[in-house]
């Protein structure tokens, strides 16, 4: 194993190889940092030049580029609140508030840092599972997939904080907008009013740009002032992040961990494994005050998790040929017309070619995240500038984001639409992430519950991991509610005393 | 003064200059007229799909092909316009691009149906698109021998197990495909389909997995993923739906030499060549799963222009080359026998859509069935 493990480590240290896998790392964090040019896209244009290089050359290009997308868009969440093209990133949640808060270049320190060992930790499971990799990846079927969209929307509990009220009836609501488009099961439209555009549901990347980023940039020019309120440790905080990732060192690994697990199991997606991490990382804290308002554990526990899922997600594609996102549909292709089917064979024929890419996923964040560290000064200074330059130019970023998935008006006006709705929840002090949460999860779960429930009837239910995973959601929720209850009364009886 | 002979020398240069310029034009029209319409043009491919798909990868194929062998060698550049299940990008193509023989888009047979269906929303009639190339898809069935107890085709018609399969969605060519076939030709009444998987590959684990127990797909994972089970026993091959032809036969693809179409499949089981309605519904439901995705035009686009699209795809399919990487690429060579021309599609889309009137009755009535 350790011979073959070094064969593929010699294939990526190829001078080409190598070259590439730089730079298709560094296209890699620029189109993350960009939002609506979108990783896809850009392995779209790469992919008929790696048909013409040796297939471990183009091949870690691209996957140099899929694992660098992470690492670029933890720059744009945190320091404009925007999501990547994935859906709502949990960095959002602190490392936003963090830059406003002038700690712009700790939270991207630490979200660099925590990104890196996340993405070698990946890489690291992917290399170690080689041999269990398929019975793994069987072993979780549509009760389980279910279960943990589940697992995804209860963490709706943990982000609400003390408006949990607000946040169920936010989160309700985000299921049902999830809930718009055409069934696949009956051909029933839901909420379309005739229009094709909602036949796959909202626009989720418009959606989020509108109700999350547009009322804070509104906020903010509104204001008039710069973004940071004390922008005094913006640019110097990056070393102190970097220390925040190894302060928390068992958070960044249990993060990593659930991340790699998430990217097994195709259909999931980014957006799961943040924010079961996320509600991890605020579930396992004694002292949570601070999460929502610029825990920098926030930062470090989805970062860690979204770039240990590339090594992930690789299993899938690798051991079944089963592409779990669009950007892999087309790491797929590569892969096929070089002749490389994935399979079986994969595992055993071509087991040197699999730890060249468990190489490149590994190498690639190191060097994203050592050209990120590099400039981390420059990239935290731009939130020094003044926000009659900012404001217009997010603004863009926010319209051609939401242009990404159909270039079409009505994501334009989806995205204003619910950047009203935004601002009205921002006004009331309604939190809007947990609609995000149901509006992305509820499809999921939706669908597996479906398909579970047809297959399997109710037997489904008493299925060990169903239950295992039931068990933690039951003890989660109700500690969380607990939680809140007793800081409630604690807050009422300091407020008694004073009086 | 000017003189009388200075004015005629200069009226002679003067006129001498606009016999040249005159000449100029002529003979740049000419040379204008010479160069190949696509030269210096630039062709987009509008992508009803998301970058990643199989359409995607089915147009960015032909686009890095085909500017070899059109005249004048053009760029061909990809734009993507996901959504509405690509009905969004199809409308703007019949209403809104120009037809001027720079704009093809990719039209795939949901589009087709949709249109059958008279879905609210669809404003396009592929009838009426000059259509230049189309990507054969051909399926086939297998099943868990190992969970079914079935290791015989006979077997499949005593059995009463119940067999589930998964498609996308409903109503679509392939799962039309599968349900008319199992349920209603072959009778057998423990056949269920069920809906909502994201792709053949989720549903390939799902059946590894034991969920499913029978699963139809493209054969591109037909060497690798799907022969080690038949050797460990526990998969039964049955069926592909084969390719049909415009005279109405049915052939076996080549990637699936040893795979009997449904026809042979049925004769096989009962003796005789199936027939009736419900047996005319499935070749017209094999006829839309086979042209699975087109390279369409506005309609409108000038002839000229169309002929000269269709001539490079005819000598696309000489070169070697294309013949090997879109076989790797899609599981089935991409050239003749086992590809359509864009003429034959043609007539084969207006076959779809104006088909027998108890033919459309008969799928009407069982997808509102379901």
């Amino acid at each position: 194993m350790l011979g073959v493990s070094m064969n593929g480590l010699i294939q990526v240290m190829d001078p080409m190889t190598f070259g590439l896998l730089f730079l298709g790392t560094v296209i890699g964090l620029l189109v993350g940092a960009l939002p609506g040019v979108g990783g896809r896209n850009a392995l779209a244009i790469l992919l008929p030049y790696t048909f013409v290089l040796k297939p471990a050359t183009g091949i870690a290009m691209m996957v140099g580029l899929m694992a660098a997308v992470n690492t670029g868009d933890s720059i744009t969440a945190i320091l404009f609140g925007i999501p990547g093209s994935s859906g709502p990133s949990a960095t959002v949640m602190d490392g936003y508030p963090m830059a406003k808060r002038g700690e712009a270049g700790r939270a991207l320190g630490a979200a660099f840092m925590s990104s890196m060992i996340g993405g070698i930790f990946g890489a690291l499971v992917l290399a170690v599972a080689v041999p269990v990799l398929r019975p793994l990846v069987l072993t979780f079927g549509t009760p389980e997939m279910f279960m943990f969209a589940i697992m995804g929307i209860s963490m709706v509990v943990v982000i609400s904080g003390k408006a949990l009220v607000k946040g169920f009836i936010a989160g309700g609501l985000g299921l049902l907008l999830g809930a718009v488009g055409t069934n696949p099961q009956s051909g029933v439209d839901r909420w379309t009013f005739g229009l094709p555009y909602l036949w796959e549901g909202v626009p989720l990347v418009a959606v989020f740009l509108g109700m999350w980023t547009l009322p804070e940039v509104v906020e903010w020019a509104i204001k008039g002032t710069s973004m940071a309120v004390d922008s005094s440790g913006t640019e110097t905080g990056m070393w102190e992040g970097c220390k925040d990732t190894f302060r928390n060192w068992g958070l960044v690994l249990r993060c990593s961990a659930i991340g790699t697990w998430i990217g097994f199991l195709p259909g999931l997606g980014a957006t799961v494994s943040e924010w079961i991490s996320y509600g991890h990382a605020v579930q396992s804290s004694k002292d949570r005050g601070r999460f929502g308002k610029g825990d920098v554990r926030g930062v470090v526990a989805p970062e860690s998790a979204n770039n240990a899922k590339t090594g992930g997600s690789l299993i899938p594609t690798l051991a079944f040929g089963v592409p779990g996102t669009g950007s892999m549909a087309l790491i797929l292709a590569a892969l096929m017309v070089h002749g490389l089917t994935p399979g079986p064979d994969m595992l055993t024929k071509h087991l040197d070619f699999v730890f060249a890419l468990v190489w490149a996923v590994a190498i690639a964040n190191i060097i994203a995240t050592g050209v990120c560290l590099f400039t981390t000064r420059q990239i935290a200074a731009i939130i020094r500038m003044p926000p009659y330059i900012l404001v217009p130019m997010i603004l863009v970023l926010i319209a051609v984001g939401s242009l990404e998935v159909t270039n079409q008006w009505e994501d334009l006006i989806f995205m204003l639409g619910f950047g009203v709705l935004g601002w009205i929840l921002k006004l009331a002090k309604w939190p809007a992430m947990p609609a995000m949460l149901g509006l992305v999860l509820g499809p999921i779960a939706e669908n597996n519950l479906y398909l579970a429930t047809s297959i399997h009837g109710f037997s489904w239910l008493r299925r060990p991991i169903v239950l295992l995973i039931m068990v933690f959601i039951l003890i989660s929720t109700i500690y969380s509610m607990q939680r809140v209850r007793l800081s409630k009364r604690r807050s009422l009886e300091h407020v008694h005393q004073q009086k | 003064m000017m003189t009388r002979d200075k004015m005629k020398k200069s009226f002679m240069l003067i006129s001498l200059f606009f016999v040249m310029v005159a000449a100029g034009e002529i003979w740049g029209m000419r040379a204008a007229s010479a160069a190949p319409f696509y030269e210096g043009k630039k062709i987009v491919f509008v992508v009803n799909a998301s970058p990643g798909g199989g359409t995607d990868l089915f147009a960015r194929m032909y686009a890095r092909f085909l500017p070899r062998f059109i005249p004048g060698h053009p760029s061909i550049i990809i734009e993507n316009q996901a959504g509405g299940a690509g009905v969004i990008a199809t409308n703007y193509l019949y209403n809104k691009a120009k037809p001027d023989g720079l704009t093809v888009g990719t039209v795939t047979n949901g589009d087709i149906g949709l249109q059958m269906m008279e879905r609210e929303g669809v404003k396009y009639d592929v009838t009426k698109m000059p259509i230049i190339a189309a990507m054969v898809e051909v399926y086939f069935a297998y099943l868990r021998s190992d969970l079914t107890g079935i290791t015989r085709p006979g077997d499949l018609l005593k059995t009463n197990v119940q067999l589930i399969g998964g498609v996308s969605a409903l109503g679509n060519p392939i799962a039309n495909f599968q349900d008319i076939f199992m349920s209603e030709i072959l009778g057998i009444k423990s056949f269920r389909l069920t809906a909502g998987w994201k792709g053949a590959g989720d549903r390939r684990i799902a059946f590894e997995r034991g969920e499913l127990n029978f699963h139809t797909e493209p054969p591109l994972m037909y060497r690798a993923a799907v022969l080690p089970l038949v050797k460990q026993g526990k998969v039964l091959i049955l069926f592909q739906n084969g390719i049909i032809k415009s005279d109405g036969t049915i052939v076996r693809t080549k990637t699936l030499q040893d795979v009997p179409t449904a026809e042979e499949f049925y004769k096989e089981l009962f003796g005789r060549a199936p027939s009736g309605i419900a047996w005319e519904v499935l070749k017209q439901q094999i006829m839309a799963g086979n042209i699975a995705k087109t390279l369409a035009l506005p309609p409108g686009t000038p002839d000229s222009l169309v002929m000269e699209l269709r001539q490079a795809i005819r000598q696309l399919w000489r070169d070697p080359e294309w013949l090997k990487e879109s076989e790797k690429m899609f599981g089935i060579a991409q050239t003749p026998p086992d590809t359509l021309s864009g003429e034959e599609t043609q007539e084969m889309v207006k076959m779809i859509l104006n088909p027998p009137k108890e033919v459309k009755e008969f799928i009407l009535r069982r997808v509102q069935s379901k």
